[in-house]
């Protein structure tokens, strides 16, 4: 008897158990908004008002009936305003007879005027931490202007505008100039350096978008634009470079070295009269992809000259971009935080307290490259 | 000693409450008319032999089921023609008119003699003729079975592209002579019995002595036995009554029609069961692997058969799952597909009236009654029924905005997937949990369709046939055993019998190191051993 009642009230709180857990509706897949993408701008207007409304949030949802058949763009954009983003899918709710499910977003795009606001940044950080509505592997874009302006845009060949954006994200294989961020990184990394990260960027154009360069976000403000090149040595200093070319002048001619590989390693050489001195050292492997007809690259002197010119170029200009981050943005987004407190963990405890200090006053930072050409193409 | 030596005093006893002959043919033969009064299909034969027709005999058979020809060269011709031959001595012959019928005069293969009444009228209508003899108590059964029947033929239900074609019939002897065919061993046993009270069907129980277990023998021998019940019209009645759980939505026994299928289960230490009327043969204990099944995998090289048994296992999944994750994703879980394919599927679905599960519903049970349809149709409307089917679930139903053309695909899907399972016991269960689990995943989602094969699972773990686990091998864990399921390793590796069913284990020699030998030009034999 008595093991009987037991059993029964195991076997009530394994029901329990397995019915009660979790609780989610169900939606038909049909009345679903898919939402591929999410603009987010500073509402206009507001500087000195109540700021009720301080966010302006765009939307980009497939049309169903248009993916099937039809030609054209297969999306419609849509726009809400709201005090917190959290707010702009249930003010959507007395618009919409669908559900929006964000499931499926692929891009999310920060306007300009928004990544200047260090409050509201900081809010929709959170927000963005704390939702289980979002999930954290969109692509996340810094857009110079507005990012609804990117939702106009009728890319030529794509008829969905996110899928567009990701497919020239997956193109960062190819080149580093093209920065692909998730929203995952971008938030731990904005936690980890204390509100300071790169963000990649997208220009908005007639028919198409460009990812170039990137965004500088000091103390959770937008400090400054990185252009395409400096996107690029961006991608060299944090060791993240997959591929790419580098076009360079030698002896009046243009030759492109493509890279396959690209390496950094940081050395700290010495500590001396309270400097740090440190060397970037880039490895490289490639091949030269074009010369002068009849003129022979099997020389080894001639590629040794060559190398020569490509590792200057890579020196300079990641040392121009090292400058820039110690003098203009004074902010290390570059790797050498990262690298001191690992490897040099005494070291950084001491100057831990007065990083940005050190950073820009007391680090000489040097770059060093080493370039390999590996192939010279067909031709002899 | 055979294993049913013991039960042979029982049946001793039994005999005793049966209606003894008597000398008079007269007596005789008023109890069996009684017995078989309007019978009309009886036939009575009265005949007279000796000098001076005083021999009075009595054929007695059933009009249809003996072979004339037996009774008129074997009974008739031999006992009124050529018994004339014989000179008249009237007062020996009448002494011994029976052991002279009995073992000299008529040329039938299969006789035997009998002392009581009910057991003739039993042979009588079993199609044996019986010969009566005025004098003697002892009446004589001559088998001359004769019916007609249907020759062995390839089996309809269980094809295959590499094996023997021969099928099992209607006719419970020609089925044990396929299977005594195939082992020439006096190890392999058939005992016989008769199982219902008015139909008295010949059941066989087949096995082999030094492989099978004796208490699975003895259980199968006890569960028949135990039957009480007036007709076995097929070996489906066997199966529900012997079956362990009648709850379960698998089946418990292996229905065969092939006699290759059945001597196989024989040497790995099974029981197989005969039914008289029946080409099903049952083949217990029978496991979840085994149904997955084909006699072919072993006739095939072992990766052919290795890839079919994955195929068969892929299908068996997806014939009870697909409908049901096609209910999950696209209600609770769109975010788990690629997006382009939920794009595609949500502009298939927009303007299609139902919910996810009732669409599946819908289609899921259209096709279960077109393929109802199709079995009970003749053969020639059958096809008729196909094509209206096709164009009805293919197309009509999508360009009517009923369904949408992903549901089509996934019920064709299904339905190939549950085609090619070699059971078809076995696709029907899985067919019947296929909506359960629709069900499941119409109110939970992804999460109900993960409890729903949990509550499967348990049943299957806790599922026993004849004893053995429904899963082993993949429960009572035997490594080697495992050679013999999703993967089939090569024939000389698998050289045991399964270890939960067999007792003799051992069943082959690897005999790779004499054909290694030979390809390198012969050497020396001792050499490699």
């Amino acid at each position: 008897m008595k093991k009987s009642k037991s059993v029964k009230l195991l076997m009530g709180l394994v029901v329990c158990c397995t019915l009660l857990t979790g609780c989610w509706d169900k939606i038909e897949i049909e009345d679903r908004l898919f939402v591929l993408a999410i603009g987010l701008d500073k509402a206009e207007g507001t500087e000195g008002q109540d700021m009720q409304n301080k966010l302006s949030i765009s939307f980009v949802s497939p049309v169903l009936a248009e993916i099937k058949e039809g030609s054209g763009p297969a999306y419609k954009t849509y726009k809400t305003t709201a005090s917190t983003f959290t707010m702009a899918p249930s003010n959507l709710w007395d618009r919409f007879a669908k559900m929006q499910f964000f499931g499926h977003t692929r891009v999310m795009l920060f306007g300009e005027a928004l990544m200047k606001d260090e409050k509201l940044m900081k809010e929709i950080n959170d927000a963005f931490q704390r939702s289980h509505d979002i999930h954290q592997s969109m692509l996340v874009f810094v857009v110079p202007g507005k990012a609804e302006d990117v939702f106009k845009v009728e890319p030529m060949y794509d008829r969905l505008l996110a899928t567009y954006i990701t497919g020239i994200a997956d193109n960062s294989t190819y080149t580093a100039k093209i920065m692909k961020q998730t929203l995952s990184e971008f938030l731990i990394k904005i936690n980890s350096q204390k509100g300071s990260v790169i963000i990649p960027g997208l220009i908005p154009m007639k028919e198409e978008v460009r990812i170039t360069g990137a965004g500088v976000i000091k103390d959770y403000r937008l400090a400054g634009y990185l252009d395409d090149t400096e996107g690029r040595v961006q991608n060299w200093l944090m060791n993240q470079a997959q591929g790419g070319s580098i076009p360079v002048k030698y002896e009046g001619t243009d030759i492109v070295f493509r890279y396959f590989t690209f390496r950094r390693k940081i050395k700290l050489d010495r500590v001396e009269a309270g400097k740090l001195y440190m060397t970037y050292d880039f490895e490289t492997e490639g091949a030269i992809e074009e010369y002068l007809e009849g003129k022979e690259l099997l020389d080894d002197a001639l590629l040794k000259k060559m190398e020569k010119v490509i590792e200057k170029a890579i020196e300079e200009s990641s040392l121009a971009l090292i400058h820039k981050y110690q003098k203009d943005f004074k902010v290390d987004l570059i790797g050498v935080q990262d690298y001191l407190s690992k490897y040099h963990p005494e070291l950084y405890k001491e100057i831990k307290k007065d990083y940005q200090q050190y950073f820009t006053e007391k680090m000489v930072l040097e770059t060093k490259a080493t370039v390999q050409v590996r192939r010279v193409g067909l031709a002899k | 000693m055979g294993l049913f030596s013991k039960k042979k005093k029982a049946e001793e006893a039994e005999k005793k409450n049966k209606t003894r002959s008597d000398k008079s043919l007269e007596v005789n033969m008023k109890v069996i008319k009684a017995a078989l009064e309007d019978c009309d299909d009886i036939v009575y034969k009265d005949f007279r032999v000796g000098a001076e027709q005083k021999l009075e005999f009595k054929l007695v058979y059933t009009d249809g089921m003996i072979d004339k020809n037996v009774i008129n060269e074997a009974v008739l011709n031999a006992l009124m023609v050529h018994a004339r031959e014989i000179p008249p001595e009237a007062p020996r012959l009448i002494e011994k008119l029976f052991e002279l019928v009995r073992y000299g005069t008529i040329p039938a293969s299969e006789m035997k003699e009998i002392e009581n009444l009910d057991d003739a009228i039993l042979a009588i209508l079993t199609g044996d003729a019986v010969l009566f003899i005025d004098g003697t108590v002892k009446i004589i059964v001559i088998g001359a079975k004769g019916w007609p029947s249907r020759s062995v033929s390839e089996p309809s239900t269980e094809t295959l592209v590499r094996g023997p074609r021969d099928g099992f019939t209607e006719t419970f002897r020609v089925n044990t002579a396929l299977v005594r065919r195939r082992i020439r061993d006096p190890k392999m046993k058939l005992k016989q019995l008769q199982v219902g009270k008015r139909s008295h069907t010949d059941i066989g129980i087949m096995y082999m002595e030094d492989i099978a277990m004796e208490s699975l023998v003895m259980e199968v021998y006890r569960r028949l036995k135990s039957i009480d019940i007036d007709a076995i019209l097929e070996s489906g009645y066997i199966e529900q009554l012997v079956e362990d759980n009648y709850l379960s939505p698998f089946p418990q026994a292996r229905a065969t029609e092939r006699p290759d299928e059945v001597a196989a289960n024989l040497l790995e230490g099974r029981v197989a069961i005969l039914v008289d009327n029946s080409p099903f043969a049952l083949v217990v204990p029978t496991t979840f692997n085994s149904l997955f099944q084909s006699p072919e995998d072993y006739y095939d090289r072992w990766f052919i058969a290795t890839i079919l048994r994955v195929i068969r296992f892929t299908a068996g999944t997806l014939s009870l799952l697909l409908p049901a994750l096609y209910i999950a994703v696209t209600s609770y879980h769109p975010g788990i597909l690629p997006l382009k394919l939920v794009l595609s599927i949500a502009a298939s679905r927009e303007g299609i009236p139902f919910p996810a599960i009732l669409e599946a519903f819908l289609m899921e049970a259209t096709f279960e009654l077109l393929r109802e349809a199709g079995i009970r149709l003749p053969a020639p409307i059958g096809s008729t029924i196909g094509i209206v089917g096709g164009i009805v679930i293919g197309q009509a139903a999508v360009e009517a905005g009923i369904v949408s053309p992903i549901m089509v695909i996934i019920v064709a899907i299904t339905a190939i997937s549950s085609f090619s399972i070699p059971s078809y016991n076995l696709s029907v269960g899985i067919r019947m949990l296929r909506f359960i689990l629709m069900v499941f995943a119409g109110v939970l989602g992804l999460y109900g369709i993960m409890l729903g094969f949990l509550l499967i699972l348990c049943h299957l773990v806790k599922l026993k046939s004849f004893g053995i686990p429904y899963m082993s091998p993949f429960v009572s864990f035997t490594a080697s055993d495992l050679k013999d399921t999703v993967v089939r390793v090569p024939t000389f590796m698998m050289k045991n019998r399964p270890s939960n069913l067999a007792r003799n284990r051992i069943r082959m020699k690897n005999n790779r190191s004499m054909i290694n030998q030979i390809e390198k030009g012969g050497g020396n034999d001792d050499e490699k051993q």
